[in-house]
C-alpha cells in the first residue's frame, strides 16, 4: 500500500453564525495515499466542499474557523502551516480545479496569463519558457491549436474547454494531490466522458492522487479506487467503490442508490428519502440521519454512532451495523 | 481591436455633427437679430448692416451652417466680441489651466478613491469601512464651494501652510510655454516654482476631486465586492496568488469598467470648468472664461466654448471606451 | 385522437448581430425543423446537451418564445394562428415548470398571492375560492396550507419546485411543459420531486413535455423520447426502445456515455471528440457528421430525413438508409 499523501484527523470546522458557532464538519478523519482515487460523496450541506477547502486553506475566515483536529499533508500540519507556507504548497504540491468552468477562470486574462502565472510563482522560469510550460500543460489536456489558445481568453472557449484549461493550470506544476471539487457537473455528459478520461489518465501517468467531490454515484463509479460518502458533516461511510456501491452498509448511502433515477428502468416509483438534510447545528445528539431514517430505533436517536468496522477497509457508522 | 477602435471613431462623426448644428443653433435660437443682440440696441443700422454682411446672415442657415462648419474644420472659432481677438487664439491657455486643475483633482481622487474602496471591500464591515464609507458620503453630499472655502480658512488663512489664490506666485510668474505650469517650469529647470505650482494646486485640487473621490470610493467598493465574491477569484487563491495580487490584479481590472465609467464622467465634469472652485481659487480656467463671456453676452466665445467643451467631452467618452475594451476583452469580442 | 400536440417543422432562429457597425448579421439557428406529437397523457421526454435547442423548442410551443416558423397543433387548433388573446386563453392550458420557478417572481409577495395570481389573469373563481385552492394545492403538492403566508425565499430547493409545480397546476392545465424541473436538486430531493410529478399525472390526466439534459431522468419519467442535436430531432423512439437500441450514432453516444453506478456494468464507452458546433454555424448536410465516428461522404452534404425504421422508433441517420449495419455494434 501506498504511503498517504493526507491524513485528515478528528476534523471540526464551525461556521459562526449570528455569534453562535455552528458545526459545519464534526469529528472527520481521512486518508488518501500516494496516487489513489478517492471519491467524496454527498448532497448539498453535507459539507463535501468545506472538507476540500480546508485542505487547501482556503475555509473563508470569517465566517469559518478550523476548531479542532489536524490536516496533515505529507506529515506537515496544515492547520498551523503559515499563509506563506500555504501558498508555496497551493498550485504547486497541491492544487484544485472547481464546479464552474465558466466563472472559475478569470474573464480579463489570457489564457496563457493564467498558466503562465502559477508557473511563475512556484518555479523561478522566465517568460519564455513559462510560456512554452503552458504550451506544453494545454497540449497534454489535449487541447488543440495550444499556440493559439494562450492568447485568448475564457470566453473564446467552450465549457468543456475551459475545464481543461482549469485542468492544466491545476496540474502544471505536478502536484500530488489534485482536489476536483464538481468537476464535470456543470458539463454536458459527452464532454463528462472526456473531463473523466482525462482526469483517469492524469493519475495513471503523473500519479497524481484525486481527490473527487461530487454527488454523482456514476462518477464515482467511472474513476475511483475508494469513496467516502458524507452526511451533514459527518463521514457516515467508507470503503472501496465495490463495496460502497454494490453492498452498502449505511441507510443513507443505499438510499442515495436508490433514489438514483433511470438505473432501474423498469421501477415505476424511485424510492425517496423523506425530509431533508438537517441544517448545521439543528441536529444535537443522536445521528444525524435518524429523521430521515427507515430503520432508525430510539437508541439511534440518542446516542452518536461511531464508524463500525464492516468489512475489509469498510466502516460505517450505523447502529444496525453494531453486532457484526 | 481595430475594428473596435474604428467603429467607435466612427460613431463620433455623427454626434460631433449633432453637436455643431445645436451650438450653430444657439445664435440664431436667440430670439431676435443676433446682430443687435451682439452690438447692443443702441447700435447705427450701419453697425448691424456691416456686421450682418461679415457674419454672413444675409445668406440662407444652410449656407451659414456649412461656412461655421468650414470655418472651425480649419480651426477658427469666430473672434471674441470683448477682446476683438481669436477665440482660437486665447482659449489655449484657460484651456490648459483648466486641465492641469482636472488632472492634479483626479489623480487626487482615483489614488484615495479606489484604494479607499478596494480597503473597504476586503475589509468588509470593519471600522474602517464604517469610516470610510461615511467620509464618502459627505464628500458626496458636500458642496464644493463650502469646502474650498474652509480649505482656504484653515490652511491658508489659519495655518499659512498653503496659497489660496491663483496658479503660481503673481511676483513669479512662469513663462508660458505649453501653458501647462507643471510642465514649463520642468522645461525651464525652475524647480523651485514648480514647488510653487505644486502648492497652488493642493487646495483647489482637494477640493475639485472630493466629490469624484468619494464617487469612485463607493464604486470601487461596490464593484470590488462583487468581484472579491467571485469563484476566479478562489481559483487564484488556490494557485497561491499572493493576496495582494488577489486583490490589486485578479480583482480589481473585473471591478474596474464601472470605475472607468465614473473616472470618465467626472473628468469631463471637471474639464467642463468648475466655475464656482475656479472662482474661489483665482484659477483662470475655461470656467471663469466661459463665465465672463457670458456676463458680457460675448456669443462667439460662449459658442465656440460650448464647442470646445463638447468635443473634449466626446474625446473622453472615447477614451473610456477604448479602454473598456483593455479591461474588459470581451466588450470588443461582442 | 391520439395525435394530441402536433409539433410540424417547428423553427426558431434568432438573429445576431456581427461585425463593423453590427450590421452583417447571421442566425442562430435554435430550433430548425423540428416535428414530433405527443399524446393525451404520456411524457414525452426531450433530451440533449446544452444549446441543442430543447429548452427553446418547449419555450416555443407555448410561445413563450415566438417561433420562425412551423405549426403546433394543440387538440387540433393552431397554436401559432392564435391572436394575442386567444393565446392568453389558451395558456391557461398549457402551463410551464422551470428549473427554478420561483426565481424570476416577484420576491415580495407571498407564496399564496403567487400562487393566485394564475387564477386572477385568467379569471377564476372568486376571493374566497381562490385563497381556499391555494391552500388545496398546497397540500396536495405535499406542502402544508400555511406556506401560503411565506415568501419563497425561506424555501429550500425542493419545496421551492413544489410551489412551482402547484403554481403551473392551479389553474387545471392539461399540458405541462416541464424545462429542467429537477436539474438544480439533490438526488433525494429530486426523487421526491419525480414522485410528485407522477402522482399528479396520474391523479390530474397530465400530459408532460418533460425537458431535461439527465438522461436517467427522462429515462424513468418519460413514455417516449426525442433526442435532440443542434436544434434538430435526431431521433424518437418509445423509451424502452430508445434506451435499449438506440439507432442514431449521437444517441448511442450520448447513452454509453452516462456514468453508471454498478462498477460490474462492462460497456464500451463511445467518447465523442471535440465540442458541440456553434447553432449560428451548424455543419452543412447532417449537422453530427463532424462528430460522428460513422460519417460518410454523403452525411456533410445532405441532411437526413426522419424515417421510421421500426414501428414507432424515427432516426434521422444516412446509415440506416443505405444498409450500413456499422451502427448496431
Amino acid at each position: 500500500m501506498n504511503p498517504p499523501i493526507l491524513e485528515v484527523s478528528r476534523l471540526r470546522i464551525d461556521f459562526s453564525a449570528n455569534q453562535r458557532p455552528l458545526s459545519v464538519i464534526d469529528d472527520l478523519d481521512l486518508t488518501i495515499r500516494e496516487g489513489e482515487l478517492v471519491g467524496i460523496v454527498g448532497e448539498s450541506g453535507s459539507g463535501k466542499s468545506i472538507t476540500s477547502l480546508a485542505v487547501m486553506g482556503l475555509v473563508p475566515s470569517p465566517p469559518g474557523k478550523i476548531e479542532s483536529g489536524e490536516i496533515r499533508f505529507k506529515g506537515e500540519d496544515l492547520t498551523k502551516a503559515t499563509p506563506k507556507r500555504m501558498r508555496q504548497l497551493r498550485g504547486n504540491e497541491m492544487s484544485m480545479i472547481f464546479q464552474e468552468p465558466m466563472t472559475s477562470l478569470n474573464p480579463v486574462f489570457t489564457i496563457g496569463d493564467q498558466i503562465g502565472e502559477s508557473i511563475r510563482i512556484h518555479a523561478r522560469v522566465g517568460k519564455k519558457e513559462a510560456k512554452r510550460l503552458a504550451v506544453e500543460a494545454l497540449n497534454r489536456v489535449g487541447i488543440p491549436r495550444a499556440e493559439e489558445v494562450i492568447r485568448e481568453y475564457p470566453h473564446q472557449l467552450s465549457g468543456g474547454m475551459r475545464q481543461r484549461v482549469m485542468i492544466a493550470i491545476a496540474t502544471v506544476c505536478n502536484p500530488s494531490l489534485l482536489i476536483a471539487d464538481e468537476p464535470t457537473t456543470a458539463l454536458d455528459v459527452t464532454i463528462q466522458a472526456q473531463i473523466l478520461d482525462l482526469l483517469r489518465s492524469l493519475n495513471r501517468e503523473a500519479g497524481t492522487a484525486i481527490m473527487l467531490i461530487t454527488h454523482d454515484l456514476g462518477v464515482v463509479a467511472e474513476l475511483c479506487d475508494k469513496v467516502i460518502v458524507m452526511y451533514a458533516g459527518q463521514v457516515v461511510e467508507e470503503g472501496d467503490v465495490r463495496s460502497i456501491l454494490m453492498h452498502p452498509k449505511h441507510p443513507y448511502t443505499a438510499a442515495l442508490l436508490e433514489s438514483v433515477p433511470g438505473r432501474d428502468a423498469d421501477r415505476e416509483r424511485l424510492i425517496s428519502i423523506p425530509g431533508s438534510m438537517p441544517a448545521p447545528g439543528t441536529v444535537t445528539q443522536g445521528c444525524r440521519f435518524a429523521s430521515r431514517c427507515s430503520y432508525a430505533t430510539g437508541k439511534c436517536r440518542e446516542r452518536v454512532p461511531p464508524l463500525f468496522e464492516v468489512g475489509n477497509d469498510h466502516v460505517s457508522r450505523c447502529w444496525l451495523n453494531e453486532a457484526k | 481591436m481595430l475594428a473596435y477602435t474604428l467603429r467607435r471613431v466612427a460613431m463620433l462623426v455623427p454626434v460631433l455633427l449633432g453637436m455643431s448644428i445645436i451650438v450653430f443653433m444657439i445664435i440664431h435660437a436667440i430670439p431676435g437679430d443676433p446682430a443687435v443682440i451682439i452690438l447692443g440696441q443702441k447700435a447705427t443700422p450701419e453697425a448691424i448692416a456691416e456686421l450682418h454682411a461679415s457674419l454672413g446672415l444675409n445668406d440662407p442657415w444652410y449656407v451659414q451652417y456649412f461656412s461655421y462648419l468650414k470655418n472651425i474644420a480649419g480651426g477658427d472659432l469666430g473672434t471674441s466680441i470683448q477682446t476683438k481677438t481669436a477665440i482660437s487664439k486665447e482659449i489655449g491657455p484657460y484651456l490648459a489651466a483648466t486641465f492641469e486643475l482636472t488632472v492634479f483633482s483626479m489623480l487626487f481622487a482615483i489614488f484615495i478613491g479606489v484604494n479607499a474602496g478596494i480597503l473597504s471591500a476586503w475589509r468588509r464591515n470593519s471600522w474602517f469601512d464604517y469610516t470610510a464609507m461615511l467620509i464618502a458620503l459627505i464628500g458626496v453630499s458636500m458642496p464644493v464651494f463650502w469646502l474650498g472655502l474652509m480649505e482656504q480658512w484653515l490652511f491658508a488663512q489659519h495655518l499659512n501652510w498653503l496659497p489660496s489664490i491663483g496658479r503660481v506666485n503673481a511676483r513669479d510668474p512662469v513663462e508660458s510655454i505649453s501653458g501647462f505650469y507643471v510642465l514649463d517650469t520642468i522645461l525651464a529647470r525652475r524647480f523651485d516654482q514648480l514647488e510653487d505650482v505644486f502648492k497652488h494646486l493642493v487646495l483647489p485640487g482637494i477640493a475639485m476631486g472630493t466629490v469624484p473621490m468619494a464617487i469612485i470610493a463607493r464604486i470601487t467598493r461596490a464593484g470590488m465586492s462583487e468581484a472579491m465574491a467571485s469563484e476566479y477569484i478562489r481559483t487564484a487563491r488556490s494557485k497561491g496568488v499572493h493576496e495582494f495580487m488577489v486583490v490589486y490584479k485578479h480583482a480589481l481590472k473585473n471591478a474596474f469598467i464601472p470605475i472607468l465609467t465614473v473616472i470618465g464622467l467626472q473628468t469631463g465634469m471637471l474639464l467642463g470648468g468648475a466655475v464656482l472652485t475656479e472662482t474661489i481659487f483665482g484659477w483662470p480656467g475655461i470656467g471663469r472664461y466661459l463665465y465672463s463671456a457670458i456676463s458680457a453676452r460675448d456669443y462667439p466665445v460662449i459658442q465656440s466654448g460650448i464647442l470646445v467643451i463638447a468635443v473634449i467631452f466626446v474625446c473622453i467618452n472615447l477614451v473610456v471606451d477604448l479602454l473598456y475594451a483593455y479591461f474588459d476583452p470581451r466588450i470588443k469580442h461582442r | 385522437m391520439s395525435e394530441w400536440l402536433e409539433v410540424n417543422d417547428l423553427k426558431t432562429y434568432y438573429p445576431v448581430k456581427k461585425g463593423l457597425f453590427g450590421r452583417t448579421s447571421e442566425t442562430i439557428k435554435a430550433v430548425d425543423g423540428v416535428s414530433f406529437a405527443v399524446r393525451k397523457g404520456e411524457t414525452f421526454g426531450l433530451v440533449g446537451e446544452s444549446g441543442c435547442g430543447k429548452s427553446t423548442t418547449g419555450r416555443s410551443i407555448l410561445r413563450l418564445a415566438e417561433p420562425t416558423g412551423g405549426t403546433v397543433l394543440f387538440e387540433g387548433q393552431d397554436i401559432m394562428k392564435l391572436g394575442k388573446e386567444e393565446l392568453r386563453r389558451q395558456r391557461r392550458h398549457m402551463q410551464m415548470v422551470f428549473q427554478d420557478p420561483l426565481s424570476s417572481l416577484n420576491p415580495r409577495h407571498t407564496v399564496g398571492k403567487l400562487l393566485e395570481e394564475p387564477l386572477i389573469v385568467h379569471g377564476l373563481g372568486n376571493s374566497s375560492e381562490r385563497k381556499r385552492s391555494v391552500r388545496e394545492m398546497l397540500e396536495i403538492v405535499g406542502l402544508p396550507a400555511g406556506f401560503a403566508s411565506r415568501y419563497p425565499h425561506q424555501f429550500s430547493g425542493g419545496q421551492r419546485q413544489r410551489i412551482g409545480i402547484a403554481r403551473a397546476l392551479i389553474v387545471r392545465p392539461k399540458l405541462i411543459v416541464a424545462d429542467e424541473p429537477v436539474s438544480a436538486l439533490d438526488v433525494s430531493i429530486q426523487s421526491q420531486v419525480i414522485n410528485l410529478m407522477q402522482d399528479l399525472q396520474r391523479d390530474f390526466g397530465l400530459t408532460y413535455l418533460f425537458i431535461s439534459h439527465d438522461l436517467g431522468v427522462v429515462r424513468h419519467i418519460s413514455d417516449r423520447v426525442g433526442v435532440m442535436y443542434l436544434g434538430r430531432l435526431v431521433e424518437v423512439a418509445d423509451k424502452q426502445d430508445l434506451f435499449s437500441r438506440p439507432l442514431h450514432p449521437y444517441t448511442q453516444a450520448l447513452l454509453s456515455a452516462i456514468p453508471n453506478a454498478n462498477p460490474d456494468a462492462k460497456r464500451e464507452r463511445i467518447v465523442l471528440g471535440g465540442d458541440l458546433p456553434s447553432a449560428a454555424q451548424a455543419p452543412s448536410g447532417c449537422a453530427f457528421h463532424t462528430r460522428c465516428p460513422y460519417a460518410m461522404e454523403l452525411c456533410s452534404k445532405v441532411m437526413p430525413r426522419m424515417v421510421e425504421r421500426e414501428r414507432g422508433h424515427v432516426v434521422a441517420c444516412h446509415l440506416d438508409q443505405t444498409g450500413n449495419e456499422a451502427i448496431r455494434c
